[in-house]
């Protein structure tokens, strides 16, 4: 089953947890302008349902565009995945990259930095 | 000799820079063919437009593209608050005037504080095109009424880097 958190509009990604797939999912461009009322949203779901996010839980990134106001409210996102991660949750963060574009593989480079963890790679 | 151009003056919004972003990255694949930063063009036009939306007074921009020769130029006019303006204008110098260890240090420096700004931005726009090899953001502010200013930003990039796929 799949869980809409925050519905996607042409600005903004859609965020969701695919309960059968174990995967929660970012994914749209995001050109909002409150990015971080946005982003904290998704923050705020995982602070409630943790419990439900046991096992192993991907947290997949697809996002083909997004401002840089967004880029600090992902890692914000980010970040609240690594503490779950640090506390024990087998949990992991793949970034998706689409013909080996320069803008996103920067972006997987930059957080993979500031977070100090891996991002595995999808590319599509 | 211009390649292409394109000039917009209008309201702006979340969606706009979408539109803006689509007809961008269908212009430059045409125009300059398959290449590796074709989003990361797009993404200054992003940035500027962002500024833009935020900022603009009575959410007007005058916004044009110019690919010319080796160039892509970017420029951005809008009415904001003589504060506004006086801060994005010395933002700009500031960042200008900083070298590539600076420019990571800074971008660090903010994209970790838990500080966003009043308008909501992260205040790592023009930072970010600079240090994703624009070549110049000039910024020139002009005093219309007491209560309003109008900013010009303008960002030029080189082309003649294509990335081969």
């Amino acid at each position: 089953m799949k869980t809409i958190i925050s519905a996607g509009t042409r600005s903004n990604p859609e965020i969701s947890f695919d309960t059968e797939e174990k995967v929660f999912t970012t994914k749209g461009i995001s050109t909002i302008v409150n990015a971080f009322e946005f982003y904290d949203l998704a923050i705020a779901w995982i602070n409630v349902h943790e419990h439900e996010l046991e096992g192993d839980i991907e947290f997949q990134f697809h996002l083909p565009y997004f401002n840089s106001a967004s880029m600090k409210g992902i890692l914000m996102l980010m970040e609240r995945i690594k503490k779950g991660i640090d506390s024990g949750q087998n949990w992991s963060i793949a970034w998706n990259v689409e013909d080996e574009d320069e803008f996103l593989l920067d972006a997987c480079e930059s957080f993979q930095e500031m977070l100090g963890i891996e991002l595995r790679i999808i590319r599509s | 000799m211009i390649d292409n151009a394109l000039r917009y003056f209008g309201k702006i919004d979340e969606g706009g820079i979408v539109d803006f972003v689509d007809l961008l990255s269908g212009v430059l694949n045409k125009n300059l063919g398959p290449r590796k930063d074709i989003r990361k063009l797009c993404s200054f036009a992003i940035e500027l437009l962002d500024n833009g939306m935020r900022y603009s007074i009575d959410n007007k921009v005058t916004f044009t593209w110019t690919i010319e020769q080796d160039f892509l130029t970017f420029e951005l006019e809008n009415e904001a608050s003589p504060s506004d303006a006086m801060r994005l204008q010395e933002h700009a110098q500031i960042i200008h005037g900083m070298d590539d260890i600076q420019r990571r240090q800074a971008f660090q420096d903010q994209i970790n504080s838990a500080h966003f700004g009043e308008k909501g931005g992260a205040g790592l726009g023009l930072l970010q095109i600079l240090r994703k090899g624009a070549l110049s953001i000039d910024v020139t502010i002009r005093k219309q009424t007491a209560d309003t200013f109008l900013c010009v930003s303008r960002i030029q990039t080189p082309l003649h880097k294509p990335v081969a796929l």
